[in-house]
């Protein structure tokens, strides 16, 4: 009963809203698909030289390692990036545990399902923002709801 | 008496309330919505379509206004609404020419929201109907670029043939067709050979390091074998070799959807931006 | 006199025929606005409807039409017109009592907690629409992070279907249940995750004990054997997972934290939707 209530407050929010609730005009309909993204994204600006080093050594290890065995992490974000992220947002220190936390449910393979909620790519969506021991930045998405991030 | 005689019509034909009051017909009320919608001002069509609607109570103007309504929610993206009143345009069909216009914009707001499936059942249904057999090159028209957005290349060159054996579409989707790569073939060559079905969609470096770490596990594997050292060779085999085995499926299968899908982006980019003819 | 009138004739019953003979409406008459913008109404399209009321209420006055275009404002988020209009329902109308309800609502959906209460404590009448504004009040206190009055204050103002659900809310509300991270991240400390075991993930709190647990032991065997590399780096993965599991459990508590908050509205939201607390019951469309 909760799960089909979660999914249905969740589609009807990140749905579009009902139709004409506002104006609005023509929409411009693109013929091209996109790709299907694996959660492992490149990132954006580094702030500091132990955000730079481990951005590289990151870099130097997808390219190497996996890229070439993979795409296995049932997150998106991959924890590589989430590792990368975790550093970017807090420091080297937290961003090491934040990381040992995702290695082992990354590892733990019960339950997910009814814990996390899903990206788009059918993958378990689990945001960096909701593991730095910060309440103002934890945002709850309940299991089965499908996240339509950018 | 004259001037009073004179006052006298002009207050009666003045009192004539027909006169005063703007009246328009339905098809004036038709014309400015049309207008409207030529202008782009599609909200505001639909308003002033609703308003005929509302008043039409003999339903003359039910078919052209649904589809008109329908056609300005098609423009708007909003598929799911265009479809309702597309539908309502079937129902108030006048003829078999204006219900198979319908069902033809049922089909092309199906393919821009990618539901192919419905917009294949649709035109199942006009193909096996006697009706419409003299419309039937517009029926593998639109199926042409149902298939188109199904993906499926070789069925829509089949369909544009259909209609002239020298049809552009029909080059278009060959030369798409015969560009794309065979995802299984792909497959295949990675699990006979590590790294070759890398090489086939042309990423050589994930081929070669795919093929050197597996030649390593693999070595490594069936040295530990060899030297009876069993737990060894299971760890490194499952959780080392077996992952780079897999991995490197996956990469060829994946490198090769990847290469298609920009195949087939640059040809529908070129549908949308280029090509003169009727899309969907 | 005859030739006069004949033209009169002419003049008058002609142009009324040919005008009746073309089906020529008045799409912009009062009437048609208004019957056209009911008709909107009814079928759920409130910003069109919004328009023609607005259109209508140029030309001609009516409180039944101001108080339909102020519903159709509410239901299009247009929340500050919305209270503008149900705010011109005069007395003498026979929608004031509603429109004052709907007053109470409007602010309640647009959120403005404050200005409701503010209201309520002002609030001297004893009609029915005050007792509407209790509960409102109530409600609000529920979406506020400020002081509750005791639980008999509380509940009272609501009938007796509601008050099972309002009495849940008022505890959740006053004493949630929420986890101590600080707790979680203590019990992770002397067991690896135990903490998770508390925060009820209990597939991670098996994996975590599991991968600190098979590390350490690798450690221990590979000192055993005086493999010192391999046995400090498995030290090291078991400090890394033993670490990560307490850092962890705190951060699986604030989660579950955010969970039952959310669960709180979300039953919250729920109550008030099928209560008819988000939007009144009428009977303009049979």
């Amino acid at each position: 009963m909760m799960k089909i209530l979660f999914i249905f407050l969740f589609v009807s929010l990140l749905a579009s809203a009902q139709t004409d609730m506002q104006r609005w005009g023509k929409e411009d309909i693109s013929y091209q698909s996109k790709p299907v993204t694996t959660g492992k994204n490149s990132g954006n600006e580094s702030a500091s030289i132990t955000d730079l080093m481990v951005s590289s050594f990151i870099h130097a290890y997808r390219i190497l390692i996996s890229d070439v065995d993979g795409d296995n992490c049932a997150f998106s974000p991959a924890c590589s990036s989430f590792f990368v992220e975790s550093v970017k947002e807090t420091n080297i220190f937290q961003g090491t545990l934040m990381f040992a936390d995702r290695l082992t449910r990354d590892t733990d393979f019960i339950g997910r399902e009814s814990q996390y909620p899903l990206a788009l790519n059918g993958r378990f969506y689990d945001l960096p923002s909701n593991y730095k021991l910060n309440t103002l930045e934890i945002k709850y998405i309940p299991p089965f709801a499908v996240v339509k991030d950018e | 008496m004259k001037v009073c005689s004179y006052k006298y019509f002009v207050i009666l034909f003045l009192m004539n309330p027909s006169l005063l009051i703007c009246q328009e017909t339905l098809e004036q009320q038709y014309q400015y919505s049309l207008n409207l919608f030529n202008k782009e001002r599609y909200f505001d069509a639909v308003t002033e379509l609703k308003r005929l609607n509302f008043f039409d109570k003999t339903k003359i103007y039910a078919y052209q206004s649904n589809m008109l309504i329908g056609k300005a929610y098609k423009e708007g993206g909003k598929f799911s609404d265009a479809l309702r009143y597309f539908t309502l345009a079937e129902i108030n069909a006048r003829n078999d020419s204006d219900l198979f216009d319908a069902k033809i914009f049922s089909v092309r707001v199906n393919i821009l929201r990618r539901t192919t499936d419905q917009a294949f059942r649709i035109l199942d249904r006009l193909q096996f109907d006697g009706k419409f057999t003299n419309r039937k090159n517009e029926i593998y028209y639109w199926r042409g670029w149902t298939y188109i957005f199904a993906n499926d290349w070789l069925n829509a060159a089949e369909q544009f043939s259909k209609i002239d054996v020298n049809h552009p579409l029909e080059t278009l989707c060959d030369k798409t067709n015969a560009e794309m790569y065979n995802v299984t073939e792909a497959k295949v060559l990675s699990y006979i050979i590590p790294g070759a079905g890398q090489f086939y969609t042309g990423h050589y470096l994930s081929g070669l390091l795919s093929l050197g770490w597996n030649v390593l596990w693999g070595y490594l594997t069936v040295k530990a074998f060899v030297d009876q050292r069993i737990f060894d060779g299971f760890v490194v085999g499952n959780f080392l070799w077996l992952r780079f085995y897999v991995g490197n499926v996956q990469n060829a299968e994946k490198f090769a959807n990847e290469e298609n899908l920009n195949i087939v982006n640059h040809t529908l980019l070129y549908l949308q931006q280029q090509y003169q003819g009727e899309k969907p | 006199m005859n030739k006069s009138h004949l033209i009169l004739f002419f003049l008058f019953f002609i142009p009324f025929q040919w005008n009746k003979a073309q089906n020529k409406i008045d799409f912009h008459s009062s009437d048609n606005i208004k019957l056209f913008a009911d008709y909107l109404f009814c079928t759920k399209d409130y910003l069109r409807a919004s328009d023609e009321y607005i259109n209508y209420l140029s030309k001609v006055y009516s409180d039944s039409i101001e108080f339909k275009s102020a519903l159709a404002f509410q239901k299009t988020g247009s929340f500050d017109e919305a209270l503008r209009s149900f705010k011109k329902i005069p007395l003498e109308s026979a929608f004031y009592l509603s429109s004052i309800e709907e007053f109470y609502r409007t602010l309640f959906l647009k959120k403005d907690f404050t200005g409701l209460r503010k209201i309520y404590s002002q609030d001297r009448t004893t009609d029915g629409s005050y007792s509407f504004l209790t509960r409102l009040d109530r409600l609000s206190l529920l979406f506020s992070e400020d002081s509750l009055p005791d639980e008999e204050n509380f509940i009272s103002p609501f009938p007796q279907n509601e008050r099972s659900f309002i009495k849940k809310f008022y505890k959740f509300k006053t004493s949630p249940p929420y986890k101590s991270p600080a707790l979680a991240s203590i019990l992770s400390t002397l067991i690896p995750g135990l903490g998770k075991v508390y925060t009820e993930n209990y597939g991670d709190a098996l994996f975590a004990a599991l991968l600190t647990g098979v590390c350490g032991y690798i450690a221990y065997t590979d000192f055993n054997a005086d493999h010192k590399v391999r046995g400090w780096i498995f030290t090291g993965a078991a400090a890394f997972f033993y670490t990560g599991n307490i850092y962890g459990s705190a951060a699986a508590a604030q989660i579950y934290n955010a969970k039952i908050k959310f669960k709180f509205e979300t039953e919250l939201n729920d109550f008030l939707d099928v209560f008819h607390y988000l939007s009144g019951v009428y009977n303009f469309c049979k």
